[in-house]
């Protein structure tokens, strides 16, 4: 919302500078988006006649103005605008000047002539924004005067964000009544007094509304001999500085008094509605509407429209039509002055996809109230402005006046709320200010009761109320304070902690943390090779995505991550070693009829080298078992340890490197090497090793009781035992015996070698484990531990048919 | 006899004098000093030596074993030390070549942000909670005081996934949650994901979004002041000047926003802080009582205030960021800088 100060002082007294009046009104609720100084730069800037015009003698389009700026010879200019004449009076600006447009003038010759200025547009004197050709000026203007000052020109805009809550901010009035709160000087509200004809307005038109809950208020007069042009100076200046472009009288007037008042009107040309008359009504389903931007509308039923007898003529607080557009030809105006229920404009306006300042105020929702006051003042500027004739008496359809709403203020309360003492009679001043009538006010009682004025539909409770005394009492003024304490207990959501321990862990392990969008793209289940019957492809879709890349909610966090790989491969990072945590989205059931399961998740993805490049270090890569690790270091530190890695059959993997995760028998994952097809649809030629799970099941674990076992007191022995074994075997089913048929004398069993190749039978593989015998109370003799461990070799011959070496 | 100790003390001090290895020196000692050594040998033949001299040949004898034996000592330290020095010598390094390092990750900035908000918070007694993503429309707006064709829709462009779920657009839903489940007194904040439809250099579709609410018998407007104005100095600095101006929101009256003075210009003006020399980091403002009645809580008996913040926005603004974008790139380069 643009506002012109020198306007606002039409209304109202005060004195504060532009800035100052900036600063009070954001610390008032109305923050300043913009300060924008009119004439800024304009000082070299003056009124010259064009005396005389030469052609130039070596550009067919340029020619030379000899112009009178006051001095006593003229000045030669050239200029290239289509629009000068002899005779013109023009804005001349002489050397020195910078144009708020960023463009300064100096003398200087152009095409081989001399030119001592430039004849100026509007838009380079950033006071206008046509660019049609250069500024004519009333030729009652002496020339060699300073522009600024001859027009009036100085001025600053203010341009306000207003809030939704606030349509009566949306008009320089209602800024005027929150200047007058914050200074105290009252408002001078303009004076209408509207001379009518003789004509009853019945006798020229009627208004029906069919639908009075879309439209509770339609009011209209007539005006006829009108004689439609361009509106003076004062009028265009007003449209101008609000930043709209002035039309015609009529035009100009309607938005002069929206912005004047905050009521949208609206002109139709009388002559061209069928049979003068107008029906409010909802559209047919289908209906058109060519509207005054020249698009041709399709309307709906929810939609309400304005119409004549036949056919629509505007579309309902959102924009007329174009065929009953005011033009140069019009001679009578039915003139409107409507409310409109603010939801239906809303959505009417967004269907359309057409907001106007028109229906940024309806929809906000304007009072009734407001119709008729605005309607006498446009009527009384046309009548000034444009002539004509104001038939008698406004033809009014009103649903009914709601009464004022009326509050009981407890000024306790609102001091309670605030944590202040302000006195009550301070907080009746203030509402005093804002257009609240105070009645029932006692010296010594702490309630009074207010009437809420009819521009203040958003004030209806106690609340509100304490808004209003807080803001314009000062935000700043509030003591700043902190709650006493209540003694809240404060429990840790395990969940969180959970999260916050996996990311300290896996940055100790040396892997990144990344965050990449919920959403993905449906290509990426096809990317990972799934099944039509995956439950990975079971996804939420986004109604209204920005992007396909954007469009259904993730149901596993390794496309996200490849994709992040293959980012940064392609920037040349190949060293890759990410995780994240994020929610995947598991719908129970499709369309969503509850809310889905938010899976706390985590991924990892490793690939590139295994360790940061080092002048001695190998240049190895990373395989399964640097991601294993990572996994076991990270269940160690969770105190998870009742887990197993299973081999696994999941087509996103390496067939042959990819296993299952189960805690406590339950699947919560899987961890494997890419599968290198799906590697290549994201153009990545390093392998990646991937890991998934769900982190909830480990929330049990954090609460794990830790008990300290006592310090070995009696040496240990240690024994190796090699055996070749079947390549099915898995090393964990040979671990599990050993410890099994080992015993309680086993304190570790560790696989310390594997090989395969010469010497080992094909299928076959050599693997090598020590394990650390030890007793806690005694030292353990040679013969017992050749006991146990001629025991462990015979169980591995006998149930696994290894050949154990000796 | 006499002359005959007397070289064998001068050759082995000659020997010793001459050896430069320790195992050279142990063979010396070995042969004259060993049970089979030479100066043992001398004195095998002390039989032919007068009773009379054998003491004083005896005592010098001892003389001579305990000077060689202490000249052995000295030598052996003497080579130990030389060859120690040698041996440093063979093993210089270059200091300044790179260490071998071990690697460590980097949390994502955000994720720092949310650690050092939490952190200010938790400090102020205020328990961490989540909420869904994936939200009702009840939540997000409505119970919020924002019904269906309300205003305030337009400013924030929702993702509906049906007409009754969406993603939710900001945490505040996490305060019906909250309220629903608990009774007063309440201290929460909230992290989490938003999303709204919206994409350029300040605007992701996704962001986060921390959400706080403090509910209890006393709680005043001048509570919230305070509270805020510990955070904002907390997170920017202690000289930072935090300003309080009153806003619009639905479920909040009254509403404020909360600016900071601009950590470029201190004030004076500049281009982050469009001239203003304020910039905008928290809405805030007393709990509306619809939404109190929304939850079932008295209005007239407790009162409270809630917050909300972008945590991309702080995080832009504390790191000098400009293109949101990049937190959710994940370019290596880019996360082990924070
Ligand atoms: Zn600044």
């Amino acid at each position: 919302m643009r506002i012109s100060v020198k306007w606002l002082k039409e209304y109202i007294k005060f004195d504060l500078s532009p800035k100052e009046l900036g600063e009070r009104l954001i610390m008032t609720g109305s923050e300043v988006d913009e300060v924008i100084e009119i004439g800024e730069g304009l000082d070299n800037v003056v009124v010259g006649r064009v005396e005389e015009i030469k052609a130039h003698p070596n550009a067919d389009k340029l020619i030379l103005c000899s112009v009178n700026v006051g001095d006593e010879s003229p000045i030669q200019i050239v200029c290239g605008a289509p629009n000068v004449y002899e005779g013109a009076v023009v804005a001349v600006a002489l050397p020195g000047a910078k144009l708020p447009g960023g463009i300064s003038i100096k003398k200087a010759k152009v095409r081989g002539v001399e030119s001592a200025g430039m004849l100026c547009s509007m838009k380079e004197l950033g006071i206008g924004e046509e660019h049609g050709g250069i500024m004519i000026l009333s030729e009652q203007m002496r020339p060699g005067d300073n522009l600024v000052e001859a027009l009036n020109l100085r001025d600053t805009i203010l341009d306000l964000e207003i809030t939704p809550n606030r349509p009566d901010c949306l008009s320089v009035l209602g800024i005027a009544r929150e200047v007058s709160a914050i200074t105290g000087n009252p408002v001078q509200f303009p004076t209408v007094i509207l001379k009518e004809d003789q004509k009853r307005i019945e006798e020229l038109t009627s208004v029906e509304v069919l639908d009075d809950y879309l439209a509770p208020r339609y009011a209209a007069r007539v005006i006829k001999d009108i004689k439609v042009g361009p509106s003076p100076a004062w009028l265009q200046e007003r449209v101008r500085v609000a930043g709209m472009r002035p039309i015609n009288n009529i035009v100009d007037i309607t938005n002069f008094v929206m912005m004047e008042y905050g009521q949208p009107l609206h002109a139709f040309d009388y002559n061209k509605l069928s049979e003068n008359r107008i029906v409010v009504r909802r559209a047919n389903e289908g209906e058109k509407i060519l509207t005054l931007d020249g698009t041709e509308r399709t309307l709906s039923n929810d939609m309400l429209v304005i119409a004549d007898a036949e056919k629509p003529v505007a579309v309902g607080g959102v924009m007329g039509g174009a065929d009953s557009e005011v033009d140069a030809s019009t001679s009578c105006i039915l003139l409107e002055s409507a409310n409109f229920y603010a939801a239906s404009v809303r959505r009417t306006a967004r269907k359309l996809g057409l907001r106007t300042e028109a229906s940024a105020r309806f929809e906000k929702g304007l009072p009734s109230e407001l119709v008729i006051p605005a309607i006498d003042r446009a009527a009384q500027l046309i009548r000034k402005i444009a002539g004509g004739k104001v038939a008698k008496g406004i033809y009014d359809v009103w649903r009914g006046a709601e009464s004022l709403k009326e509050l009981e203020v407890n000024s306790n309360r609102v001091n309670k709320v605030l944590g202040t003492n302000i006195p009550k009679d301070k907080m009746m001043s203030i509402l005093t200010r804002l257009g609240f009538e105070i009645y029932d006010q006692a010296e010594c009682n702490q309630t009074f009761k207010v009437k809420v004025p009819y521009f203040r539909g958003d004030v209806s409770r106690e609340a509100d109320i304490i808004e209003e005394v807080a803001r314009i009492y000062g935000f700043d003024k509030i003591e700043a304070t902190l709650p006493r304490s209540e003694g809240v207990e404060v429990t840790p959501s395990m969940d969180l902690v959970l999260q916050d321990k996996v990311r300290t862990i896996l940055i100790g392990c040396g892997l990144d943390e990344t965050i990449t969008y919920s959403f993905i793209n449906p290509k990426a289940y096809d990317l990972l090779r799934l099944p039509a019957d995956d439950h990975r492809r079971r996804f939420i879709q986004i109604g209204n995505p920005l992007t396909e890349e954007q469009s259904v909610m993730r149901t596993t966090l390794i496309p996200s991550l490849l994709e992040v790989v293959a980012r940064n491969a392609h920037r040349g990072v190949e060293d890759c070693h990410i995780f994240e945590i994020g929610a995947t989205y598991i719908p129970e059931e499709l369309p969503l009829r509850e809310l889905p399961e938010e899976r706390r998740t985590l991924a990892i993805t490793l690939s590139g080298h295994r360790s940061e490049e080092s002048w001695d270090a190998g240049k190895e890569k990373v395989d399964f078992f640097e991601l294993k690790g990572i996994l076991e270091v990270l269940f160690e530190e969770l105190n998870v340890n009742d887990y197993e890695i299973v081999p696994s059959k999941d087509v996103i993997f390496h067939p042959m490197r990819q296993a299952s995760i189960i805690v406590q028998g339950k699947n919560i994952g899987f961890i494997g090497e890419m599968h290198p097809d799906i590697l290549e649809g994201y153009g990545l030629k390093d392998r990646v090793q991937a890991l998934e799970i769900e982190l909830k099941p480990l929330v049990d674990f954090m609460n794990r009781h830790i008990a300290y076992k006592g310090l070995p007191r009696y040496p240990a022995v240690l024994r190796d035992i090699a055996i070749i074994a079947d390549k099915s075997i898995l090393s964990r089913r040979i671990q599990e015996l050993i410890e099994k048929s080992g015993g309680s004398l086993i304190e570790k069993v560790h696989l310390f070698d594997t090989y395969s190749g010469a010497q080992i039978p094909e299928g076959k593989r050599s693997l090598a484990y020590s394990i650390i015998y030890r007793h806690k109370d005694r030292t353990l003799t040679d013969e017992e531990i050749n006991v146990v461990h001629e025991r462990i070799m015979s169980v591995l011959t006998e149930e696994l048919g290894v050949e154990v070496r000796k | 006899m006499r002359e005959e100790l007397e070289s064998i003390r001068v050759q082995c001090l000659n020997g010793i004098s001459s050896v430069t290895i320790h195992d050279d020196l142990e063979k010396l000692r070995v042969k004259y000093l060993g049970k089979k050594g030479l100066l043992t040998k001398v004195l095998r033949g002390m039989g032919k030596v007068s009773p009379e001299e054998r003491p004083i040949i005896g005592s010098i004898a001892n003389e001579i074993r305990d000077e060689l034996e202490e000249a052995i000592k000295t030598r052996y330290s003497y080579i130990k030390e030389k060859e120690k020095a040698q041996r440093f010598e063979t093993e210089a390094i270059d200091v300044t070549m790179p260490g071998r390092r071990r690697s460590y990750g980097k949390k994502h900035p955000l994720t720092l942000i949310i650690d050092e908000i939490k952190e200010v918070f938790v400090g102020l007694g205020y328990e961490v909670v989540e909420g869904p993503e994936i939200e009702l429309d009840y939540y997000n707006f409505e119970a919020l005081n924002v019904p269906p064709d309300h205003p305030a829709r337009d400013l924030q462009d929702t993702f509906y996934i049906t007409d009754d779920f969406l993603l939710r657009t900001q945490t505040s839903p996490v305060q019906i949650r909250v309220m629903e489940s608990q009774s007063p007194p309440v201290k929460i904040i909230a992290p989490g994901k938003v999303y709204r439809c919206d994409s350029d250099v300040t605007h992701s579709p996704m962001f986060h979004q921390i959400e706080g609410l403090a509910i209890g018998e006393d709680i005043t407007f001048g509570d919230l002041k305070g509270t805020l104005t510990i955070f904002s100095q907390r997170l920017f600095g202690k000289d930072r000047g935090v300003r309080f101006r009153p806003h619009y929101f639905p479920f909040t009256e009254p509403s404020a926003e909360v600016d900071i003075s601009c950590m470029i210009c201190n004030g004076k003006g500049c281009r982050l802080c469009s001239n203003t020399g304020w910039i905008e980091i928290l809405g805030a403002g007393m709990v509306d009582p619809q939404v109190f009645k929304v939850v079932n809580y008295d209005y007239s008996k407790i009162g409270g205030f809630a917050f909300g913040m972008g945590v991309e926005r702080i995080a832009m603004l504390k790191y000098g960021i400009d293109d949101i974008r990049l937190f959710f790139e994940n370019d290596l380069r880019f996360l082990e800088q924070f």
